[in-house]
């Protein structure tokens, strides 16, 4: 036994190596995010550097939740824009900012709908579509976004400090919870995009984002901890 | 979980959640709190949820996420405050004051302010082991196995964005005997996308038969028309669905009735989720062995003919009324309109100027309609005019309107088009007489049921309303078939003929009327021009085929039949017909196959059941014949002529007494029929009662003056009780209708050679 044969204070030096391993998990994220290089996780549960990458003129951040049925509704809508818009260099992510979503939440969730876009005759499936998980509180505050789903423009070259150049609703269907449009009148977040495109600056948001709040998280448990305690990844298996 | 926060974790959490509350605008609409302690879940919250939101918002139910625990709770507080503040949630759409309601489900002021307050609070826990036992909810059947289970022929797939769908499964039932049905429950399979449902009863299985290549696929559509078949038979019930509606257990002594033949359909309406989903629905039924004691019935005020809005009106108003001639119980309400309606309102004005408010829907919306039962029924008397008034907004202003920009819109069964409905479910206070109860003095069937009385006012309503409304001209002809106005009904038929020349189900009651004039001819036209029309017209052909069989064309019968048989290889009917025609064309073998083929799909096919029996009773095989002639009155054969066959299978196989009755049964269905007086007098006689057999020989004759035969026979009788003189002049009589009766001549003879 290692402990008593090697140490005579073996409690002691047991308790400091719990604590380092405990403390290690937890300290590995603040450093790593400190470092600027990851701003959530990816599907897999690696963390993500940037939102942009050379080809990337513009980064449109649809943040979505796995359980808030008006977020969900949009998926379609979202791959639709994607198709449109990615020729022309958008990068589209989608983002699931609240506690309860992580990488096997999301995974789930977009199993269950990226069959509905293949089905559907869509081009692109969520499988094209990046996806960041639990992002960096930071980053929810410069996009702007209070509710899912909302989307957030950041223009290219994107750094991590960057405010969104715009964000809002994606078109006016919902007036409210439980008002709905049968089709929209207004594509609010299409016309943002193709603006940016065209090298203008979008018109400012209009009309409310109708769906859920975003969740907060509690003080102390950060769920980007809580995923990189889950042993997914590398930076911690390094 | 405890709440353990800090002070300094309080005020950040109390931080955030009143920048969220800000977000989403919910806050400055917030009751006032009641006062006292903060709520907490555990104390307050639970008890409003568990009690209002949790039928839906379960593991596995309608709602889109749960609210069953306190962490539920907490996750869509913001969501639960601002819904509820707004009061989308729960869904209830009348105003308090104007109808007492059932199921009510409402929010009271101080459940509102309570949840105001513990949002404002910080979602507090509170004591976890002083909070109610959570609701249990089954996913399953909730009053047990149901006795039948209906399965959609075929899942639907519902696409994962775009308009909403509208569709209609088709679920045929099998039952091989009448059934009545107690309780009913709807397992939509997916109750998220299924936004609601309501069954209709399709007695002739019409849609099926009208898609019989592809019925298993179901019929896209958001309302459809079918016929009710061919007895009288109006909607009793409310059968809809929402996301928490329990099992409908129907009230004691209204039970639904289920025939053999008798399809459901399972009109759906269906919203994407943003995934494609599939949709398996499942209908449970629930058995009785008790027949219904009472008959409600559903009736409609409408006006569509008036709906003709202008784009951009922004209150356009439609109206009805009618006077209700009948005195009823006012059971349930069920207010109808798409997307363009705004306000509803309904009401009642006694003969006395009374006025009752029945309804009052500020706020219309489609995805939140319901049915309403009153938690009393409300007396209506006769003469009462029930009123409803509805308002629609067909301007941008309407985030509901499905065209933009607006455009005209008139009455139709799109989503796009508009609907003013308002249906009444109602028990007349006067209960049903069946046929078999009705006392003499009465007239016609609208006698012995007031929803018939029900049905022609609001049909000849509809028509003064609007003169060009086909169904209510057409049920208005029905009525009068069944009351034996076939003159009256031919005519309408003939002039909604021609108004649709291309209308086979016209064209096939027209035959119907026309057979029942006695112009059977004519009635073969008819249905063979429905048939051009439409080749599988089902009702065209069975009636076809049954003139022909009634007027020896046994062969064109047969062929019928068959041809029926091809479409439709389950149909009991068609193989009893099949049967009876190769009967006719004395081919005793292959009939007796039909016949066993036609009770062996369904044991109480009553025409199966007649033509076998009388097949049987034309081959001595009397046995056999009682007992089929038995079943069929189990079935409820109750026709003279079933009893008059009955009497004779009893009275050959040495069953006087049964005879005896089965005679009286006969006479009760119909005292009007001289055979049944006849048959029961040579009954008597036969036992040596000869006083009676003379007086019902009598009354036979009475009904049927010009009947050689009758007076000869009433001229034995006379004989045989001494009566010469009697006897004489009966026998006279016969021979002045018929001077070539040789039984009346042969007993005048040796009448006269007996006198002295």
């Amino acid at each position: 036994m290692l402990q008593t044969t090697t140490y005579d204070d073996g409690p002691t030096r047991r308790r400091f190596l719990l604590l380092l391993t405990s403390s290690g998990m937890c300290a590995a994220l603040p450093r790593v995010l400190a470092q600027g290089l990851a701003l959530g996780l990816d599907r897999d549960g690696h963390p993500v550097m940037s939102l942009a990458d050379g080809n990337t003129r513009v980064v449109v951040t649809l943040f979505v939740a796995t359980d808030c049925p008006i977020s969900n509704r949009y998926i379609p809508e979202t791959l639709r824009l994607a198709r449109q818009f990615r020729p022309r260099g958008a990068r589209f992510w989608l983002v699931y900012p609240n506690p309860g979503d992580d990488v096997a939440a999301v995974r789930a969730h977009q199993a269950r709908f990226a069959p509905a876009a293949a089905q559907d005759n869509d081009a692109v499936d969520t499988a094209a579509l990046d996806t960041l998980i639990a992002p960096e509180p930071r980053f929810i505050q410069r996009a702007g976004v209070h509710v899912t789903p909302e989307a957030a423009l950041f223009r290219a070259p994107f750094s991590s400090e960057q405010t969104a150049l715009w964000h809002g609703r994606i078109d006016d269907r919902y007036l409210s919870i439980g008002t709905q449009r049968s089709a929209p009148t207004r594509h609010d977040l299409a016309n943002a995009i193709a603006a940016t495109l065209d090298g203008r600056d979008p018109a400012p948001a209009t009309g409310r984002p109708v769906g859920c709040a975003i969740v907060p998280r509690t003080v102390g448990a950060s769920a980007s901890t809580t995923q990189f305690a889950k042993g997914s990844s590398p930076a911690l298996r390094a | 979980m405890k709440s353990t926060a800090t002070t300094a974790q309080r005020l950040l959490l109390l931080l955030l959640l009143s920048m969220l509350l800000s977000m989403i605008g919910g806050i400055s609409a917030m009751a006032q709190p009641v006062g006292g302690a903060a709520p907490t879940w555990s104390s307050t919250v639970a008890p409003i949820l568990y009690r209002n939101c949790t039928g839906c918002h379960h593991p596995g139910g309608a709602g889109p996420f749960s609210l069953m625990t306190y962490a539920d709770a907490r996750r869509w507080a913001p969501q639960v405050l601002t819904v509820t503040q707004s009061r989308y949630m729960p869904p209830w759409l009348p105003e308090p004051g104007h109808g007492d309601f059932a199921d009510n489900r409402r929010l009271s002021p101080v459940d509102l302010a309570n949840i105001a307050r513990w949002v404002h609070a910080g979602m507090l826990e509170g004591d976890a082991a002083r909070a109610p036992q959570p609701p249990h909810y089954t996913p399953d059947w909730e009053l047990g196995p149901p006795d039948l289970v209906l399965t959609a022929a075929r899942p639907l797939r519902v696409p994962a964005d775009g308009q909403d769908v509208f569709h209609n499964f088709i679920l045929p039932t099998n039952v091989t005997g009448t059934r009545y049905i107690r309780a009913i429950q709807i397992l939509p399979g997916n109750p998220r996308v299924v936004h609601h449902a309501n069954i209709l009863i399709d007695r002739t299985a019409e849609l099926r038969h009208q898609h019989a290549a592809d019925w298993q696929a179901g019929i896209p559509g958001m309302e459809i028309t079918i016929g009710s078949g061919d007895r009288f038979d109006p909607d009793s019930q409310f059968l809809f669905w929402k996301p928490d509606s329990p099992a409908t257990v129907l009230p004691p002594g209204m039970a639904l009735r289920l025939d053999p033949g008798t399809d459901l359909v399972l009109n759906t309406h269906l919203k994407p989720t943003g995934s494609v989903e599939t949709v398996e629905p499942r209908i449970g039924i629930y058995f009785t062995d008790k027949p219904p004691t009472r008959a409600p019935m559903l009736l409609q005020l409408e006006h569509d003919s008036a709906l003709d809005i202008p784009a951009g009106d922004k209150h356009f108003e439609v109206d009805d009324q009618f006077r209700l001639p009948v005195a009823v119980n006012l059971l349930g309400i069920y207010p109808h309109a798409h997307y363009l309606g705004k306000q509803m309102e309904a009401w009642a004005v006694q003969p006395s100027g009374v006025r009752m408010s029945l309804l009052l829907i500020r706020d219309w919306d489609i995805d939140r309609q319901s049915v309403y039962a009153y938690r009393r029924p409300l007396l209506l008397p006769a003469g009462t005019v029930v009123h409803m008034r509805y308002a629609y907004d067909n301007s941008t202003a309407n985030p509901r309107n499905p065209t933009s920009p607006p455009v005209r819109v008139r009455a139709g069964n799109r989503s796009v088009d508009e609907m003013g409905h308002l249906w009444l479910q109602v028990l007349p206070v006067q209960p049903v007489v069946h046929a078999a109860h009705r006392r003499e003095g009465t007239r016609g069937p609208d006698d012995a049921d007031p929803r018939m009385v029900l049905e022609r006012a609001w049909m000849q309503h509809r028509l003064e309303r609007n003169p060009g409304d086909r169904i209510a001209a057409y049920n208005l002809a029905s009525l009068d078939v069944m009351a034996g106005k076939a003159r009256a009904a031919i005519d309408v038929f003939d002039r909604l003929a021609e108004q649709s020349p291309n209308d086979a189900r016209t064209l096939t009651s027209l035959g119907a009327a026309q057979e029942q004039s006695g112009d059977w001819q004519s009635a073969l036209a008819s249905y063979q021009r429905a048939l051009q029309l439409e080749p599988t017209e089902t009702d065209a052909r069975y009636d076809q085929a049954s003139v022909e069989l009634r007027h020896d064309q046994a062969e064109a019968a047969a062929a019928d039949y068959r041809t029926l048989i091809e479409q439709h290889s389950d149909d009991a009917a068609a193989h009893g017909g099949l049967g009876a025609s190769l009967a006719q064309l004395n081919q005793p073998d292959a009939a007796r196959a039909e016949f066993e083929k036609a009770l062996a799909l369904e044991p109480a096919q009553l025409a199966a059941l007649a033509g076998y029996a009388l097949m049987e009773l034309a081959a001595g095989n009397l046995e056999h014949a009682r007992t089929l002639l038995t079943s069929a009155v189990a079935a409820g054969a109750h026709d003279t002529t079933t009893w008059q066959q009955l009497a004779f299978a009893d009275a050959q196989t040495g069953r006087a007494a049964e005879a005896e009755q089965a005679l009286h049964s006969a006479i009760d269905a119909d005292p009007d029929d001289p055979a049944s007086h006849a048959l029961l007098g040579q009954l008597l006689a036969a036992r040596g009662e000869l006083t009676p057999a003379i007086a019902e020989q009598r009354s036979a004759l009475k009904l049927n003056e010009k009947d050689a035969d009758g007076w000869s026979n009433l001229g034995a009788l006379e004989a045989r009780a001494g009566h010469a003189a009697a006897a004489r002049q009966a026998f006279e009589h016969a021979l002045q209708l018929d001077p070539h009766h040789a039984a009346a001549r042969a007993n005048l003879a040796r009448l006269g050679a007996a006198l002295p």
